[in-house]
Order: structure tokens, then sequence, then C-alpha cells
């Protein structure tokens, strides 16, 4: 009898043998054809322009590795490189610690609310980037709210030594709830049987964190600190909104300016060969903090 | 029921032959089409790219076709806005000459983006087109035409250096404005203000100031930042570029300038309303924001022109915005018609003014009632802009323009911010990285 009889279905030609075969190549054929057009051929395409100077149009000029030396060179990319490592180290444990607090908060039996507390924490992540630098800017502004409320005189958005850390404040601020989400959904991974008999076997709240919600939540860990890794080393909008100035022709200042500023501003001036050889430079940052992340926190097995 | 094989085969060749000659007719339709846009008296629809509002050229297309029903018999026109600032746009433009397609005829520009079209031969010479033109338009206007003695573009907005002040406090502090004619005046003056009243300062100047701020004085004293022959850059030692730091600097120090607040923070608009900023150097610009930022002081801000500061005797912001036609542009003499019409002849300017509020480069219109009255400063304004085009001057702007922009702010910020009363080491560090990045600038 055959499987169709069986189930009661109608009658149905068998398909040609090279149908089946080519079927699954059509199903992912627009993925790869994208994914070739808009990506891969691009980047093969950038690597070529990070070898030249191209304004965009007119003639290619081959200039070797003078890009490359070139930027390693300029102190305005080292300061923009350590800015960018700034706002990805300060920023670091405050939120992905305090994220993984409050989802334990969230997730214990202290918290009678959590349906309350979930929505509150992420808002600021639905917030639009600019639409929060905006309201940042208010916030930090010199009459704003964290001067009048801590009683402090900072200038947050002029002083070079200061707007880095606002910048900090907002980061903490947007991501916090992101990363919340995340460390619940892997906190709600974790059966309760295992915690119960943790509890049973007289463990303290911090031994049972120590060894057996940190240790399952590695992967969730893991993932969080490549995300973050990847977003801060992108960085953009954040910084030159909130101390870039709505009339400002360069974005942040030089104190504050991350790295993304680089490739902005030489496809601005028409210097894609350098813009290009910034992103590629950035491409092997993300990889080697990648890979000595997976590196570090892999599973042992 | 299913039609025999052979009827079917019919049917689909009935289907595909009806096809085809549509597909044909439609190619037929579409090459009339371009056919008669390519000719002189058909129906021709002229392109525009500007960058935020389009409205400003879809007014000023409105007015040539109600002042010149003749010249503009027959002609469309689509402006096209290719993002929010002008760099969007510049961006596009480059994409456009990049594939050969969709060049607009007219394309909107700050001047400093001249240059760089103008050494790779990609904009029109228009010197031909405009010479009926030109004996209308204000010396300013015709010098922001040029570049390198040749005539690239059209003048839309000659942006002048001009001086804000509040006149109601200015005079109780005792302060003559027109004695007030250089750098250490300037001081003085807001040292007389600051006796009377404390909080208030006759300029802002944060540590990182607005590129227009020192540009401003660049332009007016003979400044440069590059040389052509030989090609290099030569801001590390150029000593127009190095006073107009000094004089960044030395104004910040002199105690009667708001430190602490930069240019577009909250702060700043804030503080030109209270009168903790009573007088500003800046451009014909403007008082597009004051009026927003300040309306109750209505009558209360004057405009003089700018006192001598870091040796500039005038200058300009950025030279202004201009219209250029790309060399590929498919309409240009109706292109520069159009733009002669509606920004160098009475007529049209005139129109044109009164709806976009600008200040109009044709002589005979300078002294017309009907434009000069401005809402907020009375006839002020044209006054001050007059006088200010007396002096105008074009900052000597070169193809590296955006990139030295970026590379000069890092440099005045860690100026600004160090204990050095000189600028050199930072503006040679500016030297160095330039010419490591960009090597010569006058080549595309």
């Amino acid at each position: 009898m055959t499987l169709h009889h069986q189930t009661g279905g109608p009658a149905r030609a068998r398909a040609p043998k090279w149908l089946d075969r080519l079927a699954p190549y059509g199903f992912i054929a627009p993925f790869v054809v994208s994914f070739a057009l808009f990506f891969a051929i691009p980047s093969i395409v950038s690597i070529g322009l990070s070898f030249t100077r191209y304004s965009g149009y007119g003639p290619v000029e081959w200039v070797g590795l003078r890009n490359y030396r070139s930027l390693l060179d300029s102190p305005n990319f080292h300061q923009s490189v350590l800015n960018t490592l700034f706002y990805w180290l300060v920023p670091l444990v405050p939120m992905l610690g305090g994220a993984f607090l409050l989802a334990m908060v969230v997730r214990s039996k202290l918290t009678r609310w959590g349906r309350i507390y979930k929505p509150l924490l992420f808002i600021p992540q639905v917030m639009a980037p600019v639409a929060a630098g905006l309201v940042w800017r208010v916030i930090l502004s010199g009459n704003g709210v964290v001067n009048s409320v801590f009683g402090l005189d900072v200038n947050w958005l002029g002083d070079p030594d200061a707007m880095k850390w606002g910048v900090v404040l907002l980061l903490v601020w947007r991501g916090l709830g992101w990363y919340f989400v995340v460390f619940l959904a892997g906190l709600t991974s974790i059966p309760n049987d295992l915690l119960e008999a943790a509890e049973m076997d007289g463990t303290t709240a911090w031994q049972r964190v120590r060894h057996v919600v940190l240790p399952l939540m590695r992967p969730i860990v893991l993932f969080a600190l490549v995300i973050d890794t990847i977003a801060s080393l992108q960085l953009f909008t954040e910084p030159n909104l909130l101390v870039g100035g709505a009339g400002s022709t360069t974005g942040a200042p030089p104190s504050a300016a991350p790295v993304m500023n680089q490739i902005i501003t030489n496809i601005s001036g028409g210097q894609f060969g350098l813009a290009a050889a910034v992103g590629w430079l950035m491409f092997i940052a993300i990889a080697v903090f990648s890979v000595v992340q997976f590196r570090l926190f892999r599973e042992e097995r | 029921m299913t039609p025999p094989p052979s009827r079917l085969r019919h049917t689909l060749r009935g289907v595909l032959a009806f096809s085809a000659c549509a597909v044909l007719a439609a190619s037929a339709l579409t090459a009339c089409g371009s056919d008669d846009e390519g000719a002189g008296g058909g129906n021709v629809e002229l392109t525009l790219q500007v960058w935020g509002d389009t409205k400003y050229a879809e007014d000023q297309f409105k007015v040539y076709q109600e002042q010149y029903p003749d010249q503009s018999k027959g002609q469309t026109m689509k402006v096209l806005s290719a993002g929010k600032t002008d760099t969007d746009s510049i961006n596009k433009f480059r994409l456009e000459l990049s594939s050969g397609k969709d060049i607009p005829d007219i394309l909107q520009l700050n001047y400093s983006w001249v240059p760089e079209f103008a050494e790779a031969g990609v904009l029109s010479d228009v010197k031909t087109l405009a010479d009926p033109f030109l004996p209308n338009v204000s010396q300013a206007a015709q010098r922001l035409m040029q570049y390198d003695g040749k005539y690239v573009a059209f003048p839309y907005e000659v942006k002048s250096k001009l001086w804000y002040y509040r006149k109601d406090l200015f005079q109780q502090a005792g302060i003559d404005i027109t004695q007030v004619k250089t750098q250490a005046d300037f001081v003085a003056a807001g040292q007389k203000l600051k006796a009377k009243f404390p909080k208030s300062n006759v300029w802002n100047l944060g540590t990182n100031p607005a590129t227009y701020d020192w540009q401003m004085i660049a332009a007016g004293n003979g400044a440069k930042y590059a040389t052509k022959s030989p090609c290099a850059f030569v801001v590390g030692t150029d000593p127009g570029t190095a006073q107009a730091f000094k004089a960044i600097k030395d104004l910040r120090n002199s105690g009667v300038v708001e430190t602490k607040i930069d240019d577009w923070t909250p702060e700043w608009q804030t503080a030109l309303a209270d009168g903790t900023i009573a007088s500003t150097l800046n451009a014909s610009w403007f008082p597009a924001f004051l009026t927003q930022y300040a309306p109750d002081l209505k009558g209360k801000w004057g405009v003089t022109t700018w006192p001598e500061i870091g040796g500039a005797v005038g200058g300009s912001e950025s030279a202004g915005s201009v219209f250029v036609i790309p060399a590929k542009s498919k309409h240009k003499k109706e292109a520069a018609e159009f733009l002669g019409r509606t920004l160098m002849d009475a007529k049209g300017t005139k129109a044109f003014a009164k709806i976009g509020g600008y200040v109009p480069n044709v002589i005979a219109l300078q002294d017309d009632p009907e434009l000069t009255n401005h809402p907020y400063f009375g006839t002020e304004l044209s006054t001050a802009f007059k006088a200010a085009d007396k002096d105008y001057k074009v900052f000597a702007f070169d193809p590296a323009a955006n990139k030295e922009q970026v590379a000069l702010s890092n440099a005045m910020t860690k100026y600004l911010t160090s204990n050095d009363a000189e600028p050199t080491t930072y503006l040679k560090a500016a030297q160095d990285e330039l010419t490591a990045q960009v090597g010569c600038p006058f080549k595309s």
C-alpha cells in the first residue's frame, strides 16, 4: 500500500528526479543571488577599492597599501579607535551586568509584577536611536535633568572629557532593555527543577547563580557579548547625534568620534579607497574580537 | 472542457503575437517621447536636483512659467531631493556621474564642492549662457559664479559675514557699534557690555566651534590650505590659517566670550533669547534661525558688518550656494535660461525673492522697498548685506575641501584644549594627515 493511500490523499504523479534535485537550490536561490549581488560581490570589490584612490567617478589610481598605512599612521584614526573601544568596554559591565541582574530579579519570586517591568525596561530599545539621541541632548544639556537633579555643573555636550561619558549613559540606557530580554529568555530555559534541587541541597542564592545559572547561561552570555562587540564597533548614531550638533558638518568632535566616522567622512570627501580600507580594518577587528570571545566562552566538552 | 492541443497552441500563439505587438507599440511611443524632448521646440522636462525641501525649487519654476511664458513654453520641471544634506546630494551626483545615467540638468551645490567637480571637468562652462545676465548682478554674485577664472555656476545665495548684536543691551552699555573696527575693539566692546551686564557675552565659542566660525575668518585673511602648483597641502605653514586659529583661541581667552556653549545646542538657543549671548559673528543665513529662537526680541537685534577679526577684512561663509549645469545635461540652454531669468534678471528674481524670502543678487533690486524690509530686522539687514558685499571674498577652496574641513576641525579642538599659544603643531599634524591620505588635492 502506498503512502497516499494510507493517508487518504489524492494520487499524484511523481516529480522527475532532476526536479527533485534542483528544487532545494530553487528555494535558496533568491537568498544566494541577493547575497552575492548585494554583499559578496560588493565586499570583494571593496577589497580592491581599498588599494586605490577613487572619488566615485573618473579614473581609478592604484596606490597599493598607502590607504592602510596612512590610516595606521593617523592620530585621528588612533583617537577614533580609542573612542570606539571606550564605547564598547565602559558600558559593557553596567549594561550586561545590570541586564543580567534585572533579568534575575524579574525571574525570581521577589518580583510580583514581571509583566509590567518587561515592557518598561524594553521601551528605550523600541525608541529610534535618532529620537533617543535628541531626547538625551536635552536631558544632558546645561540646564537639563541630569545636572538639575544631581546638582551638577557638567558640560556633557561640550567638554571633551565629559562628552564620552554622556554617550556611555545613553548607550547603557538604550542597551539595558535589549540584553535584559536576551538574558530573561536564557533564564527561562533553565529548568526550575534544577534550581529547586540545588536549593534543597542547601546552596545559597549566590552559589546557585555561580554554579548552576551562569554555566547554563554561557551560550547566552557569549551571544550577548558578540552582539554587543559588533554593535559597539559599528557604533555611529548615538555619539554623532548626542555631541555632534544639528548643524555640525563633521559629526562628533575628535575626542568623541567613533571609528565609523572615518568611513562616513571619507565617503563624503570622495575618498572611497580610504573608506573601504577603514571598513576592512573594522572587519578584521570584529573578526578577531569575535574569535577570541568564542574561544574564551566556548563550552567545555 | 479543455481545448484540443492544436487549438491551445493556436490560442497561445495569438497571445504571444498580441504581447509582442503591445511591447513594440509601447517602445515606439517611448522613443517618440524621448525624440520630442531632444528637439528644440518640443516638450522639455528639466530635472533639478536639490537637497532638503523641494518647495523653493518648485516655486522658482512656477515663477519662471508665470513671468516668462514664452521662454518656458512646453517646459516642465522635475525637482528631485537627494537627501537631507548637501553631502547626500553630492554622493548621489557622484553615483550619477559614475553610471552616466540620470544626470540632472541642474544641480544645487554649496560652493565648497564646486572645485572638485570643476577640476574633474564635469561642469558646463556657463559664461556664454549667462553672459546676457551678468551685468545685472552684484560683484559678489559674479565672484560666486567663478572657479579658477571660469564661469561654472549661477549664483543663488551669497553668504556674507554679518555681525548680529542686541541693540538694546549695547546701547545701555554705551557701545557705539560703528567704532568697533578691530579685534581689540571687539574685545573692548565685550568688556563694556560685561561691566553693565555681567552675564552677557559678545560671542560663543565652545571647545568644538562650528567649522564656519574659523572658516569665515580664513576666508577674509588670504588663508589657503593647498597650492595647485606644486600640488600640495600647505596648511601647516599657512599664516592666514594660523591667524584664524589664534584669533579663535584669543577670543575664547578674552573673558568676553561664552566658552561653554557651542552652536546648535539647546543652550545656544536659550542663550540667544535670554541675553547670555548678546552678539554673534555669523553669516547671512542666521536670521532664519534667530527669528525662531528669539521671536520676542524682534526689533531688539541689530545687524552690521564684521569688525576685523584674525586679520580678516571681509570674506564670506563658504562663499554661498549655487546652481551648476553638468556637462552631460541634455538641456543646457533651457536650464541656463531658467536660472538666468529667475536668479539674475530683475523681473523673475523679484518674483522669486518675494516667495523665497532670500536677498536677491540683482543690483536693481537691492534697494527695492518691497524686498528690503525684513520682518525682524527692518531695513538693517539689507543695508548690512550691501555693505558686506563690498568686501565679499571667496575662500580658496580646492577639491579636498571636505577632507580639509574634518582634519582642521580636529586640529582646532585639540589646539583649543591644549595649553599651546600657537597652533603650528596642530596645523602641521593636519597637513601631514592630509598629505598622507589625499596626496595631491587637485587630482580627482
